[in-house]
């Protein structure tokens, strides 16, 4: 599999931050990504829908160069950065220096000042890991993504774990950050409203296959009582072959 | 518990006993109930001793033990023997310490270094390390050289499997994560391997400790110049039982000492366990 990053300052870079090619997957003979093609242009936000056990959290692997005895071409920009579902902060370090883990620059202090601002955990930013609460930890994790400027976030459904209020306020702070930071996401999730409350697209990824590739049409702000905003998620859900009746 | 009276709000339900902290009418503090225990054996030592059912000469008494040894005190005899032991200890466990380390190292961090050591390291466990001890006094002469390296031994073998099974067992969410942080090789084992696998590392610590008391005892007796090992023989064959008992007692304090410094390490090092915040 080429790989290809871009080493170029911003204003040289291409159209898009992500590319892949023909890419497949297989796992002890069995297929699970078929054949995957796929251009995002810098700054989209892109949902990626699919069941347990689709190949999405495979393909955000292979994106995130942890999986490569992928096939095909996968072409990502030099900046990247993963929020993973479990927040995977180092329990011996504390918070201000699990965000500026692998950063580099004379200004890394200043940086971890302002990113965790953003995600409100100063009052945090000497505390160990094990002392945060899940959505604590989380915004952590984002606040670790993000103090890299990545061109591409990849979100591998990043409030799976979260109780239903924290994800709630997860959700918003996510939409204020990428405001903010700018960058292009790719965010696994299963959770139909929540791609289509984020989203600019939505894919939908199913037997190893993109079934589903549409732009998300709706006015902000998106409601989920608004009749657009029902036929779109009966659609999605229709893709993933899940027929809603409530 | 109360019954509550009939046809009350509470009616059917047991009382439950709260506020009971605050009852209690003495707090001991912990350092002091912990003491509780040794404190009774000296006692019960005391007790036994100055009854006429125990003579001296197969006990001896707590006074007669410290007289002998504020006497030895006064001749230096003691300090010196405790700085000989001392310091065999010190220089064995420093170089069994360091050894099992770099092993554990090279072996847990790469499959050909787990391939080439850790089955060689398994045969090398299997063997008892106070067995080797005719082949070191054939190599290494009856002075300083079989006893460090007797103790230098049995203190590696514990280093090399906590910290081996430590880095294995660090968590391969937390190096992925470090992955796309984009630390480098380095970066991932200073960062991540090293203090993911320093609890069992410190876990090993405390094993190696135990061992090297027990080695000491052990190869002191090969050829006892100098050292507490020295005071032991003397007692045995003058049938001195308060300096014999005195080396048990200076025995079990060298002991408690260093598993107090590992103590300390561990709360020094592995503060973040214990989830507390700040300084």
């Amino acid at each position: 599999m080429t790989r290809d990053s871009d080493p170029r300052p911003a204003d040289e870079r291409g159209p898009n931050a992500l590319v892949l090619a023909d890419v497949r997957r297989r796992f002890d003979g069995r297929a699970v990504l078929d054949g995957l093609d796929l251009v995002v242009p810098h700054g989209q936000l892109v949902a990626l829908l699919g069941q347990s056990g689709c190949g999405k959290s495979t393909l955000l692997r292979i994106i995130a160069d942890l999986d490569r005895e992928a096939e095909g071409d996968v072409f990502v920009p030099e900046r990247r950065a993963v929020v993973f579902q479990d927040p995977r902060l180092m329990p011996w370090k504390r918070v201000s220096d699990n965000v500026s883990l692998g950063v580099r620059g004379d200004d890394v202090g200043a940086r971890v000042r302002e990113v965790l601002a953003d995600v409100q955990m100063t009052a945090h930013a000497r505390a160990w890991p094990a002392t945060l609460s899940g959505g604590e930890a989380q915004r952590v994790s984002l606040a670790r993504a993000l103090i890299r400027r990545p061109d591409l976030l990849l979100l591998d459904e990043p409030f799976g774990a979260l109780d239903a209020l924290t994800r709630i306020k997860m959700r918003a702070l996510l939409a204020v950050m990428c405001a903010k930071y700018r960058p292009t996401v790719l965010f696994v999730t299963h959770d139909v409203e929540e791609a289509l409350i984020f989203a600019d697209r939505v894919i939908v990824l199913d037997a190893g296959r993109f079934t589903f590739d549409e732009p998300v049409a709706l006015d902000a702000p998106r409601r989920r009582a608004s009749a657009e905003f029902q036929t779109m998620s009966e659609r999605v859900l229709a893709a993933l072959g899940v027929v809603d009746s409530s | 518990m109360t019954i509550a009276p009939p046809g009350g709000t509470e009616q059917g339900l047991r009382r439950l006993v709260t506020g009971a902290r605050s009852r209690r009418i003495i707090a001991v503090p912990r350092p002091l109930r912990r003491l509780s225990g040794p404190i009774a054996l000296f006692v019960l030592w005391w007790l036994l001793t100055s009854s006429r059912q125990v003579t001296p000469s197969s006990f001896p008494r707590i006074g007669e033990v410290l007289d002998t040894g504020v006497s030895m005190v006064r001749s230096g005899e003691l300090q010196s023997a405790i700085w000989a032991s001392g310091r065999r200890v010190l220089i064995g466990l420093s170089i069994g310490v360091s050894c099992g380390l770099l092993v554990a190292i090279a072996a847990g961090i790469t499959r050909r270094g787990e391939d080439l050591i850790d089955s060689t390291m398994q045969v090398f466990k299997a063997i008892p390390s106070f067995s080797l001890v005719p082949l070191l006094i054939i190599w290494l002469g009856i002075y300083e050289g079989p006893k460090i390296v007797l103790i230098a031994l049995s203190a590696a073998m514990p280093i090399y499997i906590n910290t081996y099974g430590g880095i294995r067992n660090v968590d391969d969410r937390l190096v992925e994560a470090g992955r796309t942080l984009g630390l480098n090789r380095l970066a991932l084992i200073r960062h991540i391997v090293v203090p993911g696998a320093l609890p069992s590392f410190l876990t090993g610590l405390r094993f190696s400790f135990a061992n090297v008391w027990l080695a000491l005892v052990v190869a002191e007796q090969i050829n006892a110049n100098s050292g507490l090992g020295l005071l032991l023989a003397d007692g045995r064959s003058s049938f001195r039982l308060d300096i014999i008992v005195l080396v048990v007692v200076i025995y079990a304090m060298l002991g408690l000492l260093s598993y107090a410094f590992v103590r300390l390490l561990e709360r020094r090092l592995l503060q973040w366990r214990r989830g507390f915040e700040g300084e």
